[in-house]
């Protein structure tokens, strides 16, 4: 190769040709501040900060520049520091300083070169225009504010990982990196491998510390462990090793439970060695008797209201969803899992409870993780594919027959139907068909809620929601090919899709199945007329706009009953030092108030981002704040119902002035309902003299609520609602809790 | 812009969380409203209590007679605080007398468990009837059942026939008298025209104002609680029955003997004689009489109390055979004034009925033996049981304490010591005046 | 409260305890003559003064609605139907009369807070369902006040985008930093001008001086054309009609908060209807109270 020589900063120096100025300065000692340049990067030159002078007209970007023989080239020279330092202070003058990095860990590449070029407050203007934050994904936190558009993250992604998600997007001003196409990162296809924020100089991609626990039992796994696994091999070191403590390796003997039902967690397992057995251990009689009077005194009863509750068997599921790619058989609920499997999924990311309890059944090996990890590791392709594929093999065999329908089809035709049959996630706002268009699957809810919608001229009316093992779409595919509602998901939804075609082929293979299934479509038709009926009378919209159905327990009032003599709030405050955290005041759901108290939601948005974990969740469902609340107030921002509250609390703290001494601070701390834990029922439930006040189950309650009132529909029963509706003007509404946009 | 939206979120933010923590108007107003009404019931009780009267505290207004003594309860209460128990009969007694009820009662009553104070100015001696059926429906005296009367429910259930109506009652009268005459005769009077409650002092249409005092008559109840007009007047020979029947017993002399004893008419009959003789010295020995004006007199007058005894009185007494003296006797009439001796008929009370509709038989009666008191069949006919009845309680005609056996009550307060009330002295003053006798007299 | 069937074990606990008690009254009033002062009638006194004091007991347990001591909704109820026969007790104490002066009062006290709680227990079964109705977007009661300082902020706020208000509306401004936390994020405060005509401009600047704030102002005056929902909504269509459509959003929101500020009226009327009677039922209940213990003591002591 051709050597070049070339004179830096007086020193004469020989580099083989083809190397900037830059890499030539770097080789003999020289070091050039830069920005935008990385070692491991292709140079952009787009910083300008390692501009020299070249002995030419305008000053050079060093990184991009290639040297040339007999090139003197000077590096800090009074024109190039000056240039440098205008650079600098222009970059300066548009940075959010401190940034997130330089608050974390002072080592902010901008502002490190900022302050060895002694620049202080830039004497120019910050960008009117404000870019933004972008807090969607669960890993890494995007601040637009603090990006320099140097573009290394935009490099890291596209050359190193070739994930090719990060790009440039807008102009001017407005410019900046973008996902996908200008998607929310967290709604991108980014994997989550962290090279970007590896990358990035500044506080504009920061690691998201949103869960600082470190997890007990177990031995923190060392990142080249970790690369070794094909899972981890795309994730940059880096991040891994920021994020070391939310995962670790934890060995268990054989018989050893790992995780029990009911329970509440915040991390999936992977299992790397050995076999475990998932099952349940609550009596299956449990589920079938439905609570209520037992043995002599439940025959009286039935006897004596001429009403057995025992449900037909028809509708008895034949298999029981849970947490993991498996499901469960009803009537032997146990499976396994072995190597290369992930359990914990929704648990983890959507604070659900346990759904099952899992057992080593030999002596095993196995990853626990939190949200953050698990988020990289769903998100690399392989093993998505792997997870997707172990779900077609065990549970949508399952899940297919427990359509009533589909129980008479032949194994073989089943197996051929789940081939085809395709997996979809969707995330909350998702529609997933629309009222009017052409019908062209057939779907089973695998995880989550959907809902159905029709289309009225004054709002849509909610026909039903359907969770976990409900399927729709046939009535379209049967009918005249256009869909008659609208379905929705309502929050982390799993779909399986059988295809039109598909559907179609096997209604013409077993006729016997499309004659049921249009007497199905026929009533299930009916039933959505009678809903309609019944939606015209209390909106059962409301009761999902309003976000009920998230909740997991309800504070309703009764207003036909309340006599709004605030004994519950009384009541609240009393018993929590005299703050209440109870306010009689929200929206209504038909002649309810849903009072402004905890709902302990099924998934507590509130617990997203507490940064010292004082918000947490006990394994009686309710939501409790611990005393080291520092009063950031965040919880009380993602509360969507504002449940939550700042409360000024008088506490001691060391006096600096006086050595020894204490003196009394006022500071803010988050109040929340926590369903008086210690009393057998809430205080507000049993200090309310009128019997307004319930602390309810909502999906049980408004199931009964629903029934009742389309019995009375039957009758003529006056219409409260239309008449309130009318007198109100607006419709109450909510933005969907979910929502990222109404969560601050 | 995307309207109003109403969200919880919202709606709780606009609310101050400590609101309930301040006193709201209604609330405030509640507060102070309970605080006047309990202030204004202690101050009323206060102010009394200033004044040394107990007034409040009455269960009940006292009757008009006791109402002086209203302002200090322990005129009458005793300082017992035992439960339920009654006043004590010495605080009636220190004013009252309460004679006994019958020698033969088993046990003597409380006076408070006839009497019942407290209710307002009703007469205290009326009490419920149920007071004396409680004993006398199942009847039992010292020497065991009483052989009458011993289960007396009521006026119509258990109450026997007025003794007077009675098998085996007669009429004690000896008297001779037709009332069939009377009423439907040549004269046909009216019952008032004889008969008349009592205390009227009007002109009587057949006779005058009597010379001499009425004699007694038998039967009488020294009760003194009859109310006026109640019982009729004793018939009066004066008044009812001289100037038809007058006592003339000489055609010689215009006046009439007077009704009196046969001494004070022998008496009478012979100073008119021995005046008309002086007078008329020419009667003398006309008609083979004799010559002596003394023995003229003798004479006319044997003559005339011999027309007397046996035809003029005879008519209503039964004279009996003249004594040593020569005078007949006249037994005493014994007419009954009064039927019922265990209880009081009140005519009065009845004045607008007529009189033969309770006495029937009285214009038919030609015997003065006849009993013409109605029965209690016909008493009952008003006086039965129920609302649409005239009371039938006991004490409509029975006395309970027996009168005849009343002592004079010897007063021991003056009017001080009655109508106020020296709290200094403490509560127990009038009680313990009346046990230590220790007066300021 | 609503008096409905899950009642049904009070009411027949009371018609018991009545009907006990009248069994026991019937033949000891046709015996003797009834007295308060004899056993029965103490025993019925003291039955009836025991259910006073419980029913009286509902105000203090409220007091302390955290302690076990049973539940509120319990005591409630218990004291509706006990409340209910310490009127029948009480006259079976009296044997029906009414006795001296302070017995008097007392009777009538009782008979009072028996007829105010009568009215109360009706008024609260029924009026409860209408606030429901007529009162969709009801707040609390004690807090319409400063709900309406901020309706008047909003409007304030909102008019900003059809005509310049002038900033040195001092009450306004205070009310608007109250509801500094519900503010709307979305909206920036200045606002941006929706273009008009300057006359437009003027004449909805007029009419929200003359007629919408003096409302907002006052609100509880019935003078205001807005103070009635037909002749508002004729207002504001005919104001829709003359002002450009780019402006009806704001005006549909106008009108919106003045329809609030006439329910938050209706509000206030009703919860007076509420809990007026208790200005009766309870500052008597409480002489009934003291002065029967006064009573109890005094006849006791005599």
């Amino acid at each position: 190769m051709k050597q070049i020589d070339l004179t830096i900063d007086g020193t004469p120096v020989t580099v083989a040709e083809g190397t900037t100025v830059f890499d030539a300065a770097r080789i003999h000692g020289i070091s050039i501040p830069v920005l935008c340049h990385q070692q491991n990067e292709r140079p952009a030159g787009v910083c300008r900060v390692c501009s020299v002078d070249c002995g030419e007209k305008v000053l050079q970007a060093s990184c991009v520049r290639p040297a040339e023989n007999g090139m003197k080239v000077q590096t800090d020279s009074e024109k190039v520091r000056k240039a440098r330092r205008m650079i600098v202070e222009l970059l300066m003058s548009d940075h959010p300083s401190p940034c997130a990095r330089q608050r974390h860990s002072g080592d902010c590449e901008l502002e490190t070169i900022a302050k060895a070029e002694g620049i202080g407050a830039p004497r120019f203007a910050k960008r009117i225009s404000p870019r933004g934050q972008d807090d969607s994904s669960l890993v890494i936190s995007v601040d637009h504010e603090a990006c320099i558009l140097c573009d290394r993250c935009i490099r890291g992604c596209d050359e190193i990982r070739h994930n090719n998600v990060l790009g440039r997007g807008g102009k001017g001003y407005g410019a900046g990196i973008a996902f996908d196409l200008n998607l929310p990162m967290g709604n991108s296809s980014c994997v989550s491998c962290g090279e970007c924020m590896v990358s990035c100089p500044t506080g504009a991609l920061t690691n998201k510390s949103v869960v600082r626990t470190v997890l007990p039992n177990g031995v923190p796994v060392a990142v080249e462990e970790l690369k070794q696994l094909p899972y981890f091999q795309n994730v940059s070191g880096t991040f891994l090793e920021l994020n070391a403590n939310a995962v670790i390796k934890r060995h268990f003997k054989a018989g050893e439970i790992i995780c029990r039902e009911g329970d509440y967690g915040s991390t999936a397992f992977f299992i790397l060695e050995g076999k475990v057995e998932i099952f349940l251990s609550t009596p299956m009689a449990h589920v079938s008797t439905d609570g209520g009077a037992s043995g002599f005194i439940r025959k009286l009863t039935s006897r004596l209201t001429g009403a057995d509750r025992q449900k037909p068997d028809r509708d008895r599921p034949r298999s029981i969803s849970i947490d993991a790619s498996v499901d469960l058989a009803y009537d032997n609920p146990v499976a396994e899992l072995g190597e290369g499997d992930l359990f914990g999924e929704m648990t983890c990311m959507s604070m659900y409870p346990r759904s099952a309890t899992v057992r080593a059944s030999t002596d095993c090996v196995m990853l626990e993780m939190l949200r953050n990890v698990l988020d990289v590791i769903q998100r690399n392709k392989t093993l998505r594919e792997k997870l997707e594929a172990n779900y077609r093999k065990r549970a949508l065999d399952d899940h297919l027959r427990t359509v009533p329908l589909f129980s008479s089809l032949s194994p073989e035709f089943i197996e051929s139907l789940a081939s085809k049959a395709e997996l979809v996630r969707l995330s909350n706002g998702d529609v997933i068909c629309r009222q009017g268009e052409v019908a062209d699957a057939f779907y089973l809810v695998r995880i989550g809620f959907v809902k159905i919608t029709e289309e009225h001229p004054g709002g849509d009316l909610v026909l039903a929601y359907l969770g976990k093992g409900g399927y729709f779409g046939e009535i379209g595919l049967l009918a005249n090919g256009l869909r008659t509602a609208t379905v929705t998901a309502l929050d982390h939804v799993e779909l399986v899709r059988i295809d039109g075609a598909d559907f179609m082929e096997m209604l013409t293979r077993f006729p016997a199945i499309a004659r049921e299934l249009t007497a199905v479509a026929r009533e299930r038709e009916q039933q959505n007329s009678r809903h309609m009926a019944a939606v015209t009378g209390i909106s059962l919209d409301s009761f999902l706009t309003q976000g009920l159905m998230e909740s997991n327990s309800l504070l309703l009032i009764d207003l036909d009953k309340c006599t709004r003599c605030d004994n519950c709030v009384r009541a609240c405050a009393d018993a929590h030092d005299g703050v209440t955290r109870l306010i009689r005041e929200g929206l209504r759901f038909d002649n309810y108030l849903v009072a402004t108290s905890c709902r302990q939601c099924r998934d507590p948005l509130c617990m997203v981002g507490c940064p010292v974990g004082s918000i947490r969740r006990r394994n009686s469902l309710e939501i409790v704040i611990e005393d080291w609340c520092v009063g950031c107030g965040l919880c009380a921002q993602n509360c969507p119902y504002g449940n939550i509250n700042m409360h000024p609390f008088e506490v001691m703290v060391k006096d600096l002035a006086q050595p020894g001494g204490q003196k009394a601070v006022v500071k803010p701390k988050a109040t929340s309902c926590d369903l008086c834990a210690d009393h057998a029922e809430p205080s507000c439930v049993y200090a309310c003299p009128h019997d307004a006040a319930h602390r309810v189950e909502p999906n049980q309650f408004f199931k009964v609520y629903a029934e009742t009132k389309i019995a009375e529909r039957d009758s003529p029963a006056t219409v409260r609602d239309l008449t309130a509706a009318k007198q109100t003007g607006t419709i109450a509404r909510s933005p969907h809790p979910r929502d990222p946009r109404s969560a601050h | 812009m995307a309207g109003r939206i109403r969200t919880t979120k919202k709606l709780a933010q606009r609310i101050d969380r400590g609101y309930f923590k301040r006193l709201f108007p209604i609330s405030r107003w509640r507060r102070v409203l309970s605080f006047v009404a309990v202030g204004c019931g202690l101050a009323w009780l206060g102010l009394h209590a200033v004044a040394h009267d107990q007034t409040p505290y009455a269960s009940g207004p006292l009757t008009a007679a006791h109402a002086v003594l209203s302002r200090n309860c322990a005129s009458c209460h005793g300082q017992s605080t035992a439960l339920g128990r009654k006043i004590a009969d010495k605080a009636c007694l220190s004013c009252h007398d309460g004679p006994v009820h019958s020698a033969a009662q088993t046990f003597t009553p409380a006076c408070v468990d006839c009497h019942v104070e407290h209710r307002g100015a009703e007469q205290l001696a009326t009490s419920a009837g149920r007071v004396c059926t409680g004993c006398h429906s199942d009847l039992k005296v010292k020497a065991g059942r009483p052989g009458i009367a011993s289960n007396i429910e009521s006026f119509t259930h258990g109450h026997p026939e007025f003794a007077a109506l009675r098998a085996g009652s007669a009429d004690p009268a000896a008297i001779k008298f037709n009332h069939k005459i009377h009423v439907k005769g040549d004269v046909p009077l009216k019952c008032g025209e004889c008969h008349r409650p009592t205390g009227i002092d009007d002109t009587w249409n057949f006779g005058q104002t009597p010379p001499i005092p009425p004699p007694a008559v038998a039967g009488t109840m020294p009760s003194g609680r009859l109310a006026p007009h109640a019982l009729m007047q004793p018939i009066n020979y004066y008044q009812q029955c001289s100037v038809c029947h007058a006592l003339t017993f000489d055609d010689r002399i215009p006046d009439a003997a007077p009704h009196d004893k046969p001494e004070a008419v022998h008496e009478f009959v012979s100073r008119k004689l021995g005046e008309y003789i002086a007078a008329h010295p020419a009667d003398l020995g006309k008609d083979n009489s004799p010559r002596s004006p003394a023995e003229w007199v003798r004479f006319r007058a044997a003559e005339d109390e011999k027309q007397l005894w046996t035809v003029t009185c005879q008519r209503c007494h039964d004279m009996q055979p003249g004594a040593s003296d020569g005078l007949p006797g006249v037994p005493e009439t014994k007419i009954v004034r009064r039927w019922f001796t265990k209880a009081e008929f009140n005519h009065s009370a009845h004045q607008e009925l007529q009189c033969v509709s309770c006495h029937p038989n009285a214009a038919t009666s030609v015997k003065a033996s006849d009993i013409l008191i109605p029965g209690r069949a016909l008493c009952a006919e008003c006086h039965g049981a129920g609302v649409a009845n005239a009371g039938a309680d006991c004490s409509t005609c029975h006395l309970y304490h027996d009168w005849n056996k009343a002592r004079p009550v010897d007063g021991q307060f003056n009017i001080r010591q009655l109508t106020t009330f020296d709290v200094r002295r403490g509560s127990g003053a009038l009680l313990s005046m009346n046990s230590g006798g220790d007066l300021e007299r | 409260m609503r008096i409905d069937k899950s009642h049904r074990p009070w009411m027949i606990a009371a018609l018991v305890v009545l009907g006990v008690a009248l069994a026991g009254y019937v033949p000891y009033a046709l015996g003797t003559r009834p007295r308060g002062g004899s056993v029965p009638g103490l025993i019925y006194g003291l039955a009836g003064y025991g259910m006073m004091l419980f029913a009286g007991l509902l105000g203090a347990r409220k007091k302390v609605p955290v302690w076990r001591l049973g539940r509120a909704q319990s005591w409630m109820r218990g004291h509706v139907w006990f409340g209910l026969l310490t009127l029948p007790m009480i006259l079976f104490h009296s044997g029906f009369s009414f006795g001296g002066p302070l017995t008097s009062l007392l009777m009538a006290l009782l008979i009072l807070v028996f007829l105010s709680g009568l009215a109360g227990a009706a008024i609260q079964h029924f009026v409860p369902g209408m606030m429901t109705s007529m009162v969709p977007l009801e707040t609390i009661y004690e807090q319409i006040p400063r709900v309406r300082d901020q309706l008047r902020a909003e409007a304030d706020k909102l008019v900003r985008s059809l005509f310049t208000v002038p900033d040195s509306v001092p009450e306004l401004t205070l009310a608007a930093a109250a509801s500094g936390p519900s503010r709307d994020p979305g909206k920036s405060d200045a606002g941006e001008m929706i273009e008009m005509e300057v006359a437009e401009r003027e004449y909805a600047g007029g009419v929200y001086r003359d007629t919408v704030l003096p409302f907002l102002r006052n609100p509880e005056s019935r003078r205001s054309v807005l103070a009635d929902q037909g002749k508002a909504e004729t207002f504001f269509e005919a104001l829709r009609r003359k002002m450009p459509p780019a402006t009806h959003e704001v005006l549909a929101d106008l009108e919106n908060i003045c329809e609030e500020e006439r329910q938050l009226t209706r509000q206030r009327r009703l919860y007076l209807w509420l809990h007026g009677w208790l200005l009766v039922h309870v500052p008597l209940s409480v002489a009934l109270i003291v002065l029967g213990g006064v009573h109890a003591v005094v006849a006791l002591r005599y």
